[in-house]
């Protein structure tokens, strides 16, 4: 300890000890000439007999310093300066070297961060160590929450500080002009900020009161609505808002980032009405706890399945076999996403690397060249005394200068990388969705591109060094530091490092070809067209509000839009996939009881004008929306469910609303209707993670209050304003609220399905990314090649050899090692497949078109890479290369 | 002035610190005088290099088996002199006898009692 005091002393006083030695030297100096002049030597002769004997003056003083200062303390600073005047005499080769190490540690920062935030971090502005999620499963399925359940959670569970719930609300909010949008809402327990630890900085919470039925409506703000579009005007409180036709007033703002649980415009209470007093009713969509001190999420899960025991034994109709499960927001997070999830990040982790990986290469090549030119310097200061590891550590010490300023460039990519990808999650609004989680960049983040630029230090350093230790002091000197002579060793180094490079961009251009197609076929398997355009119209109060007169003009708008050239057929209903379901009961006895149904109304052509198929029977027409006509659809699922051994059609089932209260829906309690058709699944929400709803289809009696839906046969983008004009020559007093989008944007909202599209469009990026960087190292290493290789190209010349020759000769040389490569590529890319097959739905084991394309862009680029230095190659002039050297 | 290479005895590892703190028992000194010390008592058959010399006590400062500090030699310029402190006056102490069992082992082996009994 002593010894560690004195040398952090000997650091601190590092001059002054300096000086003191120098001081003690200069006198030993000075004793010993006086001490020679007193033997009748000459002062000066003296003075030089004595500096001769004492041998060399700066060894003497670093020996000594070295008590005080470890020496490679002291060496590894000269190194490091004499590594930064390499770098700067080479400024086109540092930049190289950082551009690339920038752009692979960039992007796995930017993976890591993702993870991190939608791992690790959680929601912004909440303690998301303290916070667990509490839901309904059945057979280990999210199976939602109901109202009831929570309430007993809440009031028998020990373990939480509060418990909160949630349930989503899609709003329409009208603007004074009657036009309307389309937004995000969240309805919370009264209590659920409390529990959160989260105030409004503007007006006050929600109260108890706000959620007894019959209230008056309040709601809450977001800070971005707040701010996008009140300006955030401080006399909020209190105004208005109009939303599902009753007047809300606003009573609070909530702080800025704060974004829980997804990214709503502004908060409502959680009104426990009729409906939702059901236990069998599951549609909230979580409740939450904040775990009580000392609690751990074991006692609470345990406490939790006791509570879901007694409940199942008292209310076993509703509650057998649904126990409430207990999840950390990591668990939550993936659940309410999909499960691939964790895989994707796998996938995408592994891209990275791979990008990295190709960098690294790269910067090898580079060093390779250049230690080329290097060798003479190294061979000179190692027959100075330089010892081997003294080079080693030079030059590692320069890799690791490099890759630290990588790593800076590396972290501001990956910053920009972010607010891109946070950009690119929500394409459908445009909007920022940075709120929702908190993708900043912490100390994690921090110490794994740290971590990273070590290790790509280590890994680009590692070749040169290693080369520089076995360097051969006498040829090298002599052959003036050429070291093309003595350099198979490194040549073979370099060609393996085409092969690696290229058999890597091969699996990432393979996986994500493979990824794209999964996602086309998860979009075909949904059952609907992505190109189909949606939108919702906003009619004027008053206006067509008898059933006639909507069906009137819906007939009209059909006409006129069918009249637009590229558009197939119109209908009209609900949007595939939205959460909203209308407790209903099937009945297939009359008067008998039956289970819970999703009914859904819809217009004429809605299964064509989607794109999902009806497999027997037909679809509705117009005729069929006249009363008395009593025709139902039903998907596959019901179809199969109850007639599994005969054809649904011309089967008969009745629905009735589950609590008398028809909901403004215009089916009459107990219609007895007769199926006239079945139609295939449609998986929107779920895309293949979940099991689909029954569902029972019955024919719109007021299309203007649901989606319109437009097939079209050409590309929707210029659709759009062919659509708004005949709109407004309709009627000019409906405008189109909402849209029209195409179905894929709406699809792109669903994460199961927007995150793998985000995440192959992704994953094309860092194999493009990656392609470039193979094709660069590759052209690098040609073209080094050809500058060491110019005096025999001469030769060549000279005895003979014709520019198709040569080009021949260089072509060979630089697509050997790109046709070994795109073997060994291929075959991981099978066994890649084979993995991601495991992981993926829709992914096919033998995909010819991906595995053909991939390996024909990666050849041409590859022989674009080389031609260029072949070209050179070519005009190389033999009387000039001769004399070369 | 040199002496003839054959005269010249290599400092045996070790040993240098040993010499320097036997060399301080007579009083402070600095590094020249030291190494002019050592060299005349052992009638220059020992030589100090300076290459060894100054690390050697700034090493041995570091043990905090000597302390330096600067004042006026005797012709009045400031030189470092060192000093032994307490526990360098143990340690060569216990480096002496150690010198002393080993150089006479080595004498045992060189100059066997049972040779002159053969």
């Amino acid at each position: 300890l002593r010894a560690l005091f004195r040398r952090l002393q000997g650091l601190l006083h590092l001059s002054d000890k300096e000086a003191e030695l120098r001081a003690e030297l200069h006198f030993h100096l000075e004793e010993e000439a006086e001490l020679r002049q007193t033997d009748g030597s000459a002062p000066k002769e003296a003075a030089v007999a004595a500096l001769r004997n004492f041998g060399n003056v700066t060894l003497i003083a670093e020996d000594a310093r070295a008590v005080w200062l470890p020496l490679w303390f002291q060496q590894i600073g000269q190194d490091a300066q004499y590594g930064a005047r390499m770098l700067l005499r080479n400024p086109g080769f540092a930049l190289a070297a950082v551009l690339m190490l920038a752009l692979g540690i960039g992007l796995n920062g930017a993976v890591g961060s993702v993870i991190n935030a939608e791992f690790f971090k959680g929601f912004r502005r909440i303690d998301n160590k303290r916070i667990v999620y509490i839901t309904s499963q059945k057979n280990g399925q999210y199976a939602g929450v109901s109202y009831p359940d929570f309430q007993d959670w809440r009031s028998q569970a020990k373990s939480f500080d509060g418990m909160g719930a949630v349930a989503d609300l899609e709003i329409t909010l009208n603007n004074t002009g009657g036009s309307g949008e389309h937004y995000i809402a969240t309805r919370v327990t009264a209590n659920a900020f409390e529990v959160l630890g989260v105030k409004p900085i503007l007006g006050r919470d929600f109260a108890s009161s706000d959620e007894v039925p019959g209230a008056a409506p309040v709601a809450i703000l977001s800070y971005k609505f707040w701010e996008s579009r009140y300006g955030k005007d401080p006399g909020i409180i209190g105004r208005r808002l109009y939303f599902e036709g009753g007047a809300t007033t606003v009573i609070g703002v909530m702080p800025e980032g704060f974004s829980f649980p997804q990214d709503q415009i502004l908060w409502a209470p959680l009104i426990p009405i009729v409906e939702l007093q059901r236990r069998d009713a599951r549609s909230l969509w979580f409740a939450f706890g904040h775990l009580a001190d000392g609690v751990t999420r074991e006692r609470a899960r345990s406490e939790l399945q006791v509570i879901g025991g007694r409940l199942a034994s008292i209310y076993p109709l509703t509650n057998q076999g649904q126990p409430p499960r207990i999840q950390d927001f990591t668990e939550w997070f993936l659940v309410s996403n999909a499960a691939h999830v964790p895989a994707m990040y796998g996938v995408l982790s592994g891209a990275a690397g791979f990008v990295l990986l190709i960098a690294c290469a790269n910067v090898i090549h580079l060093n390779l060249a250049r230690a080329t030119g290097r060798a003479r310097e190294l061979a000179i200061r190692m027959a100075l005394g330089a010892g081997r590891w003294r080079i080693v550590r030079q030059l590692s010490i320069e890799s690791l200068i490099l890759s630290t300023i990588g790593g800076v460039c590396g972290w501001a990519l990956a910053h920009s990388a972010l607010r891109v990808y946070a950009l690119a999650i929500n394409p459908l609004s445009g909007q920022f969705d940075h709120d929702l989680l908190d993708y900043t960049m912490d100390y994690r983040v921090l110490a794994y591109i740290t971590g990273i630029s070590i290790g790509t230090a280590f890994v680009f350093g590692l070749a040169p060094s290693l080369f520089a230790a076995r360097l051969d002091l006498q040829t090298t000197l002599k052959d003036g530091g050429n070291w093309a002579t003595g350099g198979t060793g490194r040549r073979r180094l370099a060609r393996l490092l085409v092969i690696g490079e290229i058999a890597m961009a091969l699996v990432l251009l393979t996986g994500a070809g493979v990824m794209i197609r999964s996602y086309r076929h998860i979009a075909a398997d949904l059952g609907v067209r992505t190109t189909t355009l949606s939108m919702r119209l906003s009619v004027p109060q008053g206006k067509y509000s008898d059933r006639e007169a909507q069906l009137s003009f819906f007939e009209q708008l059909r006409t006129h839009l069918e009249s637009i050239p590229g558009v197939e057929s119109i209908s009209s209903g609900p949007l595939p996939g939205t959460r909203y379901e209308r407790p209903y009961k099937l009945e297939l006895v009359r008067g008998g009881d039956g289970p819970a149904v999703t009914v859904m109304t819809i217009a004429p052509d809605y299964f064509r004008t989607l794109g999902a198929i009806v497999l027997s029977g037909r679809e509705f027409t117009k005729t069929d929306a006249a009363p008395g006509a009593q025709a139902a659809i039903v998907n596959e699922r019901l179809a199969r469910e109850h007639w599994p051994s005969q054809s649904a059609l011309g089967q008969r089932l009745g629905i009735h609303p589950e609590h008398g209260r028809a909901g403004g829906s215009d089916v009459e309690p107990a219609e007895w209707l007769r199926v006239i058709g079945v139609v295939s699944n449609i998986e929107m929400e779920h895309a293949g993670q979940q099991e689909v709803a029954p569902l029972v289809y019955v024919p719109e009696q007021r299309p203007l209050g649901s989606f319109i839906f437009v097939r079209t046969s050409i590309p929707s983008a210029g659709l759009v304003v062919a659509l708004r004009k005949e709109m407004g020559a309709l009627d000019p007093s409906v405008a189109i609220q909402q849209g029209p989008y195409p179905m894929a944007s709406w699809l792109a909202r669903r994460p199961s399905y927007g995150g793998i599209r985000n995440n192959s469009v992704i994953l094309v990026i860092f194999a493009l990314i990656a392609l470039l960087l193979a094709a660069i190292g590759l052209y690098a290493v040609m073209a080094h090649s050809i500058g060491q290789r110019t005096k025999e190209i001469g030769v060549r010349v000279a005895i003979g050899a014709a520019a198709g020759d040569i080009r021949r000769m260089v072509l060979h040389d630089g697509m050997l090692p790109v046709a070994i490569g795109t073997i060994i590529g291929l075959a991981a890319s099978l066994a890649l497949i084979r993995i991601l097959q495991s992981q993926f739905a829709g992914v096919s084991s033998y995909d010819p078109v991906t595995m053909t394309v991939a390996p024909v862009v990666l050849i041409v680029s590859a022989l674009l890479a080389c031609l260029i230095p072949a070209r050179r190659a070519m005009r190389v002039d033999p009387a000039g290369a001769l004399r070369h050297d | 002035m040199d002496r003839d290479p054959v005269s010249r005895v290599e400092l045996l590892q070790g040993t240098l610190d040993l010499l320097i703190l036997r060399t301080l028992v007579a009083g402070p000194a600095h590094g020249h005088a030291i190494a002019q010390h050592i060299q005349r008592a052992t009638e220059d058959v020992l030589q100090v290099e300076t290459g060894s010399l100054y690390p050697a006590l700034h090493r041995l400062e570091a043990k905090g088996w000597i302390e330096a500090s600067w004042s006026l030699s005797e012709k009045g310029k400031r030189a470092r002199f060192y000093r032994l402190t307490r526990l360098g006056s143990k340690q060569l102490a216990a480096e002496r006898s150690k010198w002393e069992a080993f150089s006479c082992a080595i004498g045992l082996v060189l100059n066997p009692a049972d040779e002159e009994g053969r």
